[in-house]
């Protein structure tokens, strides 16, 4: 392999997998030289962040296509609003209330063009993150169409405090922040978002 | 506690965000109650599950970043139209009214200014150069080197008189 394919596959790679060791100082730097206008920053947050972001557009919307495009309008609200942004709470935070904005805003799309909601693309297969078997592949394949046709299935506040707290591991006080309610309400919903799951996994499987 | 309130607090005991007192009796709820407990399991698995949906994502740093740039462009497109129609054309139509006015009013002003009053300058030069001034400098109300008369009044005294008879002798 040469030098040059190496380092064509290693931009790549940088870009698919998150930079985990991305301090909050640096990230405070990053979100200033954007406050200026620096593209190159915003470059470097929209890799650091576009798993996640993607990640949760797709949970809240089970569609491929629909996620990319939820991700990319949510990291352009974040350039064109980002000098508002005064670091009274985190970014992630802040970035991922834009993404459930948007992803509400294609809901609502969908609600008034009277597409099925439940339309889960499976037109592309899983991308698995590990090296696994094509049985265990395909197994699981199943496994998250069922679990996308389910989560389809759900109240889109159940959908999105699912995501948030399943998928990206938020903290409570963090998903409240998002979803702009008491800690309380988040117990609760998340209660009732998980037992509703299990009821539509249930109905699913029989 | 009964049977429906500890259910209530599975999730949470599920992301250990319960009260140490809370969590332990609902642990000890969950060692008699076998649907409590059937119901924290099926947390537990849809959670892998749902975790287990990430997947890298498609990368699109170049794609918003083309979009910022397409966005900014058309931006900047639109001010630069909203300039030349609101605030460049205007400006450069009022630039030239406004202009046009100054100099028809500097016309008008300067061609109906009032004749030139008396100039004791000119009477001066012509007082000097006239021929009564010349032949008859005491007569003439004007200064003139000739007939200034001293300021300090100390040094004009009689002896002056015959310097000036000397003068107009002839």
């Amino acid at each position: 392999m040469s030098v040059t394919t190496l380092t064509v596959n290693m931009e790549t790679y940088s870009e698919i997998v998150q930079v985990e060791d991305f301090d909050t100082e640096q990230e405070r730097e990053l979100i200033l030289r954007c406050q200026e206008r620096d593209t190159a920053a915003m470059g470097t947050l929209i890799v650091q962040y576009q798993h996640w972001v993607y990640n949760i557009a797709y949970g809240m919307l089970g569609h491929r296509e629909d996620a990319e495009d939820a991700a990319q309008d949510a990291f352009l609200s974040v350039w064109q609003n980002i000098e508002s942004f005064k670091f009274r709470s985190r970014f992630s935070t802040w970035l991922y209330r834009i993404v459930k904005n948007k992803c509400l805003n294609v809901i609502d799309q969908r609600k008034r063009r009277k597409t099925d909601p439940m339309d889960i693309d499976d037109s592309q297969p899983w991308v698995p993150l590990d090296n696994v078997t094509p049985e265990r592949e395909t197994l699981r394949n199943e496994q998250s169409e069922i679990l996308h046709a389910a989560l389809g299935r759900l109240k889109e506040s159940y959908r999105t405090i699912l995501v948030l707290r399943e998928l990206r591991e938020l903290s409570y006080e963090e998903i409240a922040e998002v979803l702009n309610c008491t800690l309380g309400r988040v117990k609760s919903r998340l209660h009732e978002a998980r037992k509703a799951l299990r009821e539509e996994l249930e109905r699913i499987e029989w | 506690m009964k049977h429906h309130r500890i259910q209530r607090h599975l999730s949470a005991y599920l992301d250990n965000e319960l009260a140490p007192a809370l969590r332990k009796k609902v642990e000890s709820h969950l060692h008699k109650c076998k649907d409590c407990a059937e119901m924290l399991a099926d947390f537990k698995g849809n959670r892998q599950q749902i975790a287990g949906l990430a997947h890298p994502a498609p990368p699109m740093k170049h794609a918003v970043l083309a979009k910022i740039r397409e966005v900014e462009a058309a931006q900047r497109s639109t001010f630069i139209r909203f300039f030349k129609r609101w605030v460049f054309r205007p400006f450069t139509v009022g630039a030239t009214a406004f202009s046009t006015l100054c100099f028809i009013f500097a016309f008008i002003y300067f061609s109906s200014s009032p004749a030139p009053q008396y100039d004791e300058l000119v009477d001066f030069y012509f007082g000097v150069h006239s021929e009564e001034v010349a032949n008859n400098p005491l007569k003439s109300n004007v200064a003139t080197p000739l007939n200034t008369p001293a300021t300090d009044t100390e040094d004009f005294d009689e002896g002056t008189d015959s310097l000036l008879d000397i003068y107009f002798s002839d």
